[in-house]
C-alpha cells in the first residue's frame, strides 16, 4: 500500500466518476420505499416515557409536590410567554417550560437513571411504590425480537413436480416481523412463477417467534392435512424452514407446532422436535434465475444463483414454437457452493423461454434435471 | 397521550416544539431522505429503516437537552451515521452466519435502479472498505463538507481526502473494467 494517494481537494461534478456516483446513489436512495414508522417511533418514545413518568410520579409523591392535572393537554398554540405546553401533563419534566426553572441538576431524572431502576419502578403505582425487594426478574420466556419492516421477504417454493426449492421475494403485506410475513406468504402459496408450487394451505394466523435460540412456528391444524410421499413431505418442511430462517436472517433450528402441540404430523409424516436447514445442495434447485432484463433491444440478460459440476450450468433459449435458438454454458459455483451467474444472449425480437439447469451428465440415465424457466420478450 | 404529538397548529421555531411535535414534523420532512442515506451506508433496506427509526427515538429522548434544537436535523444525521457504523460492525459477525448467498431482492424498485452503469458503480461502492464508502456517501450524497465529514466520522481532514481519493480511484477502475469487458 505504498501507492501515492493524491490529497488535493476532492473533485466535484466536473469529474465523470463523481457524476455517475452521485446519480447512482441518488437512484438507489430514491428507490428506497421505506414503510411508515412514525407510529412505531412515537410508541417507542412513549414506552420509554411511561417509565419516565412512573419514576417521576414516585419522586413527586415523595416530595409532596402535586402537579395539578387540570391544565393538562391544552391544545393551544404556544405563544410568547405562554406557559401552557402541549404535553404539560404527559411530560412532567418538560423542557423549556417557562414556569420551570432552567435545567437544574436533576431534570428528566429517568433518562439518566439506570434502566434497571426505571424498570423496577415502572410497575409501581404513583401512590404506592412497590418495595424493590427483588431485582426485576424476567419470568417471561427469553423471546427475542425478529427483524421487521423489510420491503420484500424471501419465500421458498417447490418446483412443480420436484422436491427442489426455489425462492421468490414477495411484498407480503400485513404486519408482524419479516419471518411471520414470509411464513404466511409461503402458506398462502401463490408464486409469481407459474412453475413454482406449494403443498401448504393458507393460515393467516401462523406466526414465528424466536425463543431461546429456536424459531418457533405456530401453525393451524389444517395447513398440512394432505398426505404426501415422504420425500415431498420432507421437502415441504425444508421449504418452511428455509423460508423462516431466511426471513429471520438467522440459521436457527425451527420448531414447528401445530395447534400448540410440538412434534406434529405434517403431510402424513412425523416431524422432529426441531428441524434445521438441510445442506443447500441437497434441497435447493441447482439453478435459480433471479432476474431477466430485456432493457436493451436485441438481447436478454439472465442472472441468477446456482451450482454445477465444475461450476457449469446450461442456459438454453427456446422460441414460441419450442425450437431451441440458443444454448450456452454459464459459470456458477461448484462443489455444492452456490454462486451468482449471469449471461447475455443476443436474440431477435420475439418472445422466448429462457431455462437454466445443471447439464445432464448421465445421458438421460439420472434424475431429470430441474430447470428454472422464465418467459421473456425481447424488443 | 398520543394526540399531543399531532398539534393542530405547529409553529415554525423548533425551539417552541415539544418532543412529540419535533419528531412528527421532522419525520415528515426527513424520514425518506435519511432512510436513503442509511441505505447507502448499510446496503439493506430493513437495517436502514431500523437505524433511522432509532435516530428519531433518540432525538425524542434527548429533545429537552439538545443544545440547539435548530440543529435537530444535524443531530438526526449524526445518529444515522453512528447507527450505520454499529450495524456494519455487527454485520461482520452476522455475515458468516447468514443462511444463504441471498442476492438482493429483485423488487421492481431494485430493477429500476439496475441501469447498467448504476449497477456497476453501486456494486463497486458496496465493495469498498466501510470507511471509504462512508466518506463518499457523506460527501457526494449527503453533501457534507470535508470538515463536517471529518467531525462526523472522528477522523482527520487529511484522512477524509485519502479515503475519498482511494474510493473514487476504485470506482473508476471498476467502471473501466466493465467497459472493456463488454
Amino acid at each position: 500500500m505504498s501507492d501515492p494517494t493524491p490529497t488535493g481537494p476532492l473533485p466535484g461534478d466536473e469529474d465523470a466518476a463523481v457524476r455517475s456516483l452521485r446519480e447512482a446513489m441518488a437512484a438507489r436512495a430514491d428507490a428506497a420505499d421505506p414503510g411508515d414508522r412514525l407510529a412505531q417511533i412515537h410508541d417507542r418514545a412513549h414506552a420509554h416515557r411511561r417509565r419516565t413518568r412512573a419514576w417521576t410520579a414516585v419522586a413527586a409523591a415523595a416530595a409532596v409536590v402535586v402537579v395539578g392535572g387540570g391544565t393538562a393537554l391544552a391544545l393551544t398554540r404556544p405563544g410568547p410567554g405562554d406557559t401552557v405546553r402541549l404535553t404539560a401533563a404527559s411530560a412532567a419534566p418538560a423542557p423549556a417550560t417557562s414556569s420551570t426553572p432552567p435545567p437544574g441538576p436533576a431534570p428528566a431524572p429517568a433518562t439518566s437513571t439506570p434502566a434497571a431502576t426505571a424498570t423496577a419502578t415502572a410497575t409501581a403505582t404513583a401512590s404506592a411504590p412497590a418495595p424493590a425487594t427483588t431485582s426485576p426478574v424476567s419470568n417471561a420466556a427469553p423471546t427475542s425480537a425478529l427483524p421487521s419492516g423489510a420491503a420484500t421477504v424471501p419465500v421458498y417454493f417447490l418446483g412443480d413436480g420436484t422436491t427442489k426449492l426455489f425462492r421468490e421475494f414477495a411484498k407480503a403485506a400485513g404486519g408482524g416481523d419479516d419471518a411471520t410475513r414470509a411464513l404466511r406468504a409461503m402458506l398462502a402459496g401463490t408464486a409469481r412463477d407459474p412453475d413454482y408450487a406449494s403443498p401448504w394451505s393458507a393460515d393467516d394466523a401462523a406466526r414465528v417467534t424466536a425463543v431461546d435460540g429456536v424459531l418457533v412456528v405456530d401453525l393451524d391444524g389444517s395447513v398440512a392435512a394432505t398426505t404426501l410421499p415422504a420425500a415431498q413431505a420432507s421437502a415441504a418442511v425444508q421449504q418452511l424452514v428455509y423460508t423462516v430462517t431466511a426471513a429471520a436472517g438467522d440459521d436457527l433450528p425451527v420448531e414447528i407446532r401445530v395447534g400448540a402441540a410440538a412434534q406434529p404430523t405434517l403431510f402424513g409424516h412425523a416431524v422432529a422436535r426441531t428441524v434445521s436447514r438441510a445442506p443447500q445442495a441437497d434441497v435447493q434447485a441447482p439453478a435459480w434465475i433471479t432476474s431477466t432484463s430485456t432493457a436493451t433491444p436485441g438481447q436478454v440478460v439472465v442472472a441468477g444463483v446456482g451450482t454445477g459440476f465444475e461450476g457449469t450450468l446450461l442456459c438454453t433459449v427456446t422460441d414460441a414454437s419450442g425450437a431451441e435458438v440458443a444454448r450456452e454454458a454459464v459459470q456458477a459455483g461448484s462443489n455444492g457452493r452456490f454462486a451468482e451467474f449471469s449471461a447475455t444472449v443476443p436474440l431477435p425480437a420475439g418472445t422466448y423461454t429462457v431455462a437454466v439447469q445443471a447439464p445432464d451428465e448421465s445421458d438421460g440415465e439420472g434424475a431429470a434435471p430441474v430447470p428454472d424457466t422464465k418467459t421473456v420478450t425481447v424488443r | 397521550m398520543r394526540d399531543s404529538g399531532r398539534p393542530a397548529v405547529v409553529g415554525e421555531d423548533p425551539r417552541a416544539w415539544d418532543a412529540d411535535t419535533a419528531v412528527t414534523v421532522l419525520y415528515a420532512a426527513h424520514w425518506r431522505r435519511l432512510v436513503g442515506l442509511a441505505l447507502l451506508l448499510v446496503r439493506d433496506g430493513a437495517s436502514a429503516e431500523e437505524v433511522v427509526q432509532d435516530a428519531f427515538v433518540a432525538l425524542h429522548r434527548r429533545w429537552g437537552r439538545l443544545d440547539d434544537q435548530a440543529l435537530a436535523v444535524a443531530y438526526l444525521r449524526q445518529s444515522v451515521v453512528n447507527g450505520a457504523r454499529d450495524v456494519l460492525r455487527h454485520r461482520e459477525v452476522e455475515d458468516r452466519r447468514r443462511p444463504l448467498p441471498d442476492p438482493e431482492p429483485e423488487g421492481p424498485e431494485e430493477r429500476a435502479v439496475r441501469a447498467a452503469e448504476h449497477r456497476t458503480v453501486l456494486a463497486a461502492l458496496d465493495a469498498l472498505p466501510d470507511r471509504q464508502r462512508e466518506v463518499l456517501v457523506l460527501r457526494y450524497h449527503g453533501d457534507l463538507s470535508e470538515h463536517d465529514i471529518a467531525e462526523s466520522l472522528g477522523i482527520s481532514r487529511g484522512a477524509v481526502k485519502t479515503h475519498a481519493h482511494r474510493g473514487l480511484a476504485a470506482l473508476r477502475a471498476a467502471v473501466q473494467t466493465t467497459e472493456e469487458h463488454t
